[in-house]
């Protein structure tokens, strides 16, 4: 009897267990079923560049930054739910209709502004990432899209030809070779075209939008000048709310692991025999809520009462200095540093400053990375360091204090935390005598 | 009917309500400052700092580098929350156990109400909170010469900070003591009220690290919004909250964010005192 | 020179409990009263209304001509106050307890005066132990010492000797008397007659809330007249013997319980009447393992009271 009630309580709590698991697990076989339904797309302008997103139904509220132009526009799509990520898709592959209309801006009960749809293209001259993104609107954005795509197919032939010629060079060799006429130095291979890294998104059509900071309303209306319905949301335009200096901080023996430090209160401590190099970025800060939902409508973290650093290019052109009780002490220069890995026993990483390197094969490589070296052996205690440009001034937020830790003397700060136990002793013995025990008479 | 002739008495000054509430502050503070509870506390908050200290110290012994903002934030975070905590609960006890016993009442016989009371209650736990901080800020002072840490500015400002939200909370729990009149219901509404706040403040960082669920709206989710939604109220209202708020503050250079936390923690200081004084004078007495 | 305690009409109500109804009394200047009532007569409240802990409901009470509720620290400072359980803090001993509220009350000379009262109470060889490990007795002198270290104008005795020895119970009743020599007066509340008879120059009885009666204490004692009533314990069954007991000269009743006899004897003196129940027992083979003469209690007191004169006082509360 006990045992077929143990059995059941055991099944009973292996299903529960079971359902339970069923609630929190992802269930991957599903076929997501796909809807139809308005959503804002939103080339939205952040630090140098433009992040895409867009705002399903669900989402009431739209993220922009305050005074840089961005680019939204309303299409009806399919929107399923994909439990990989756990994320609402739109499969604008599938379907992608413009709605065509003026976009209303308005607020408190004002209209702000009336933005009627606009070509558009967005371009890096660089590449993303690398170079900052470029709106072009009106007439301007099919003469920009035809530049990229006559400088892709000026590329595209480069590539052809520069094929053509290694085919051709590498046939003549061969022949040479088969002849057996190979001169001392052959001529030289033909030369690689240079990287092509311009990017352009294809000529849309959007709302450019560029408000000052404030809550707005928007909606769509359609061309018979009604509001579209599910057009209308709330939008939030928020400033940055500071500029700093981010340092990638490489330790010497962990390429792989760099550390990174956002704030120009933080200390960078070293031990005394480590070398560390740092690369500086420039960053934004914003509100941590509006950041992430303007990066990912769909997040759920974030709060409007925190801040959050958001990173720009890294800085190239400026000098580390390194001060001391407010006196210069050196001047460290950006120069290019190669990796080389380890192997055997000591699996690690070595890092080399390219330009003094003595190992041959590695002055031959392309850098791994530039940056500038904080070699704690050379530093006194207390050092101060900052970036600055060509012409002194320094860059706000890249100050940091570099100090030196020595761990063998830490040992003598243990009496501290037990200066206060024996003082415990001390008086618990004090008050033990200073009552006595009641006379016996008196008991 | 005619009030009887009164017999000849002294003014009634200030001084005579000042001395009783100096008499109370004296003897509370020798209380608090030989109570072996006290230093226990004190011991074990400069042990957890040391930890944390000794941590930060390996790290860079193994790895060579470690970025702080402070490497003295969370020791002196610790450090300033326990012994505040404990300060509180000592004060908890001691007021309802005056009122369930009745020493309160034999006090309020004499030349002492409510305001002399509270005010010296209040001030001897302000004066062993500054004690204690101060023995604290001389260890860490010890701690920086030997260790190479910095003991920046913002510490300074956030153990600045931490009088305020200390103050707040142990007239908190004055306040409660006097309304509960119990030293079971004080107690036990404090740690209640104390975790719900905890639990607010650090409820969205647990459910963060949560797996997510396969649902669009997951539960977890919406508890985080919902916590995250009340901690946003509660940073305003709870002392544990006005501190992450002030310490944030400080680290990003807000001066006047931090002086609104400190403000306001001292309002809520100020108010609660106020309350436990007048909750104390219809529940003063043995029952 | 105006009363010292002076009460008027005064009533406190906690919901539609009535604890005090209407109380008005006075106490003169180096008067020692009695307040005189069962338990939960309201005697209490109205000490504590006194003594500005609870405000009244109506009516009005003032202490040295303040209003009760106001008073104000020179005042507070005038008067001591010893409750029937002392209650003391932890981490002190006697003498740090007596120097905590000498201090408070600003007594000058405060070691010498502590001397003095810890010999007055013979408490010396205790002073430095922890107070809360004294003896009933001990900590109940402890509480006077704490009430006259500031030597107080006005004593407030809420049933200070309740459950002491009877030593003890003279070491403060001779403490009380040189108090009163001093020049002090003295409200003392109790719930027995005999404990504030030899020191009180008049009685209030309260009773459910209402001061029933307030005399000298040999007018009380007259209009009590109680009948003498004297409890018997036998070894066996009392049963045969209490018809005989009837018998004797001087006995009104006899009322059997078991081995328990009550017997009510005439006023006057009653040793003869005793010596006869004694012998009359004897002969009946009985054998006495106890016999003492019954405490006339409040309660009594009560009943007589309400019997002889007070039906217009409490004549809705009587059932």
């Amino acid at each position: 009897m006990n045992l077929t009630r143990r059995c059941q309580a055991c099944l009973a709590g292996l299903a529960l267990l079971l359902s339970l698991q069923g609630l929190t697990t992802p269930t991957w076989a599903q076929d997501p079923g796909r809807t139809e339904e308005l959503v804002y797309l939103v080339n939205a302008r952040l630090g140098g560049a433009y992040e895409s997103s867009y705002y399903t139904a669900d989402r009431n509220t739209l993220y922009l930054v305050a005074d840089v132009p961005s680019v939204i526009s309303l299409r009806r799509t399919l929107v399923y739910f994909w439990p990989i990520t756990n994320q609402l898709k739109a499969d604008l592959d599938a379907l992608n209709e413009q709605i065509e209309g003026t976009l209303v801006v308005r607020q408190a009960g004002r209209d702000v502004a009336q933005l009627d749809l606009t070509a558009y293209v967005i371009q890096y001259a660089e590449g993303k990432g690398k170079s900052p993104g470029q709106l072009f609107v009106g007439d301007e954005a099919p003469a920009q899209w035809e530049r990229f795509d006559t400088a892709r197919s000026a590329y595209r032939e480069a590539v052809s030809q520069y094929f053509q010629d290694t085919l051709r060079y590498r046939q003549d060799l061969d022949a040479a070779i088969a002849a057996n006429a190979l001169e001392d130095e052959p001529s030289a291979p033909p030369p690689e075209p240079a990287p092509f890294y311009y990017s352009s998104t294809p000529v849309n059509r959007g709302h450019v939008i560029e408000l000052p900071i404030g809550t707005y309303q928007i909606v769509l209306q359609g061309p018979n000048g009604e509001p579209v319905p599910g057009s209308q949301k709330r939008l939030v335009v928020f400033p940055s709310t500071g500029e700093g200096v981010a340092y990638s901080v490489i330790p010497h023996d962990r390429y792989t692991f760099p550390e990174t430090s956002q704030d120009a209160r933080e200390a960078i401590y070293l031990r005394g025999d480590a070398k560390a190099y740092l690369q500086p970025f420039s960053q934004v800060e914003y509100r941590e809520l509006y950041l992430s939902r303007l990066q990912d409508p769909q997040s759920w973290g974030g709060r409007a009462d925190r801040f959050a650093w958001f990173r720009l290019a890294e800085i190239k052109d400026a000098q580390l200095v390194a001060y001391r009780r407010g006196r210069e002490i050196a001047r460290i220069e950006r120069r290019p540093y190669v990796v080389r890995q380890i192997t055997g026993a000591a699996l690690g990483y070595e890092i080399h400053d390219q330009t003094t390197t003595n190992l041959e094969r590695l002055q031959e490589r392309r850098p791994d990375f530039y940056g500038y070296a904080l070699d704690a052996a050379k530093l006194p205690a207390g050092t101060k360091i900052q970036l600055e440009d060509a012409t002194g001034h320094p860059y706000p937020g890249s100050q940091r204090t570099v100090r030196i830790l020595d761990s063998g003397q830490l040992g003598w700060s243990i009496v501290l935390p037990t200066a206060p136990f024996l003082a415990v002793v001390l008086i618990a013995g004090a008050r033990r005598r200073r009552f006595t025990r009641l006379p016996r008479e008196m008991e | 009917m005619k009030a009887p002739e009164a017999h000849e008495t002294g003014t009634c000054k200030p001084t005579h309500r000042y001395w009783a509430l100096r008499v109370i502050w004296i003897r509370d503070t020798q209380a608090l400052l030989l109570s072996p509870g006290t230093l226990v506390i004190v011991w074990l908050s400069a042990l957890i700092s040391y930890l944390f200290l000794v941590n930060y110290v390996d790290t860079v012994a193994e790895s060579g580098l470690n970025i702080l903002s402070s490497s003295f934030n969370l020791p002196v975070h610790s450090f300033v929350l326990t012994v505040s905590f404990f300060l509180t609960v000592a004060v908890i006890t001691t007021v309802a156990r005056d009122m369930e016993r009745g020493t309160l009442e034999i006090l309020f016989y004499g030349p002492v109400d409510s305001v002399a009371y509270v005010g010296g209650r209040m001030l001897a736990c302000a004066t062993a909170y500054g004690a204690a901080l101060a023995l604290g800020t001389c260890g860490y002072g010890i701690l920086t010469l030997i260790s190479g840490f910095v003991l920046p500015v913002s510490t300074w400002a956030v153990i600045g900070l931490s009088i305020p939200v200390a103050l707040y909370l142990i007239a908190f729990g004055i306040c409660l003591s006097a309304v509960t009149g119990k030293l079971r219901a004080a107690l036990g509404w404090f740690m209640a009220l104390a975790l719900l706040l905890l639990a607010v403040q650090f409820g969205p960082l647990l459910l963060n690290l949560a797996p997510s669920a396969s649902q669009y709206y997951d539960p977890v989710r919406v508890l985080r919004g919902a916590l995250d939604s009340v901690d946003r109220i509660a940073s305003w209202i709870s002392p544990f909250g006005l501190l992450a708020q002030g310490t944030e503050a400080v680290r990003r250079g807000d001066a006047p964010h931090a002086l609104v936390t400190a403000v306001v923690a001292t309002l809520y200081a100020v108010v609660l005192t106020v309350g436990g004084m007048r909750f104390l004078l219809p529940r003063g007495m043995h029952p | 020179m105006s009363a010292v305690i002076q009460t008027h009409a005064l009533s406190k109500s906690f919901g539609d409990f009535e604890a005090v109804r209407d109380v008005s009394l006075s106490v003169a200047p180096n008067e020692v009263y009695g307040f005189l009532g069962p338990n939960g007569a309201g005697k209490t409240t109205t000490i504590k209304i006194l003594l500005g802990l609870q405000s009244a409901t109506r009516g009005d009470a003032w202490l040295f001509g303040q209003p009760a509720a106001r008073r104000d620290f020179p005042t507070r400072q005038r008067i001591g106050v010893v409750g029937e359980q002392q209650v003391f803090y932890d981490d002190m001993s006697a003498r740090e307890y007596l120097r905590f509220f000498g201090h408070l009350y600003r007594v000058q000379d405060l070691e010498r005066r502590i001397a003095t009262l810890l010999e007055r109470f013979n408490l010396t060889a205790a002073a430095a132990a922890r107070a809360r490990s004294f003896s009933r007795g001990m900590q109940q002198k402890l509480g006077f010492i704490r009430a006259l270290l500031h030597g107080p104008e006005l004593l407030v005795l809420d049933e200070p000797v309740s459950a002491l020895d009877p030593r003890a119970v003279i070491e403060i009743r001779e403490a009380l008397q040189e108090e009163v020599a001093r020049g002090s007066t003295i409200l003392i509340s109790s719930h027995l007659l005999t404990e504030v008879e030899q020191l009180a120059d008049r009685v209030g009885i309260m009773h459910k809330g209402r001061l029933v009666a307030e005399d000298s204490v040999a007018s009380i004692k007259a209009r009590l007249q109680p009948n003498a009533q004297l409890l018997l314990e036998l070894a066996e069954s009392a049963q045969p013997i209490a018809p005989r007991l009837l018998e004797v000269a001087g006995v009104q009743t006899v009322t059997c319980n078991d081995r328990q006899l009550t017997v009510t004897l005439q006023p006057g003196d009653t040793a003869a009447t005793r010596a006869d129940i004694s012998k009359a027992i004897a002969l009946q083979g009985g054998i006495i393992v106890q016999m003492q003469m019954a405490e006339v209690t409040l309660e009594q007191a009560f009943v007589s009271l309400t019997e002889q004169n007070l039906q217009q006082w409490v004549g809705e509360d009587t059932p």
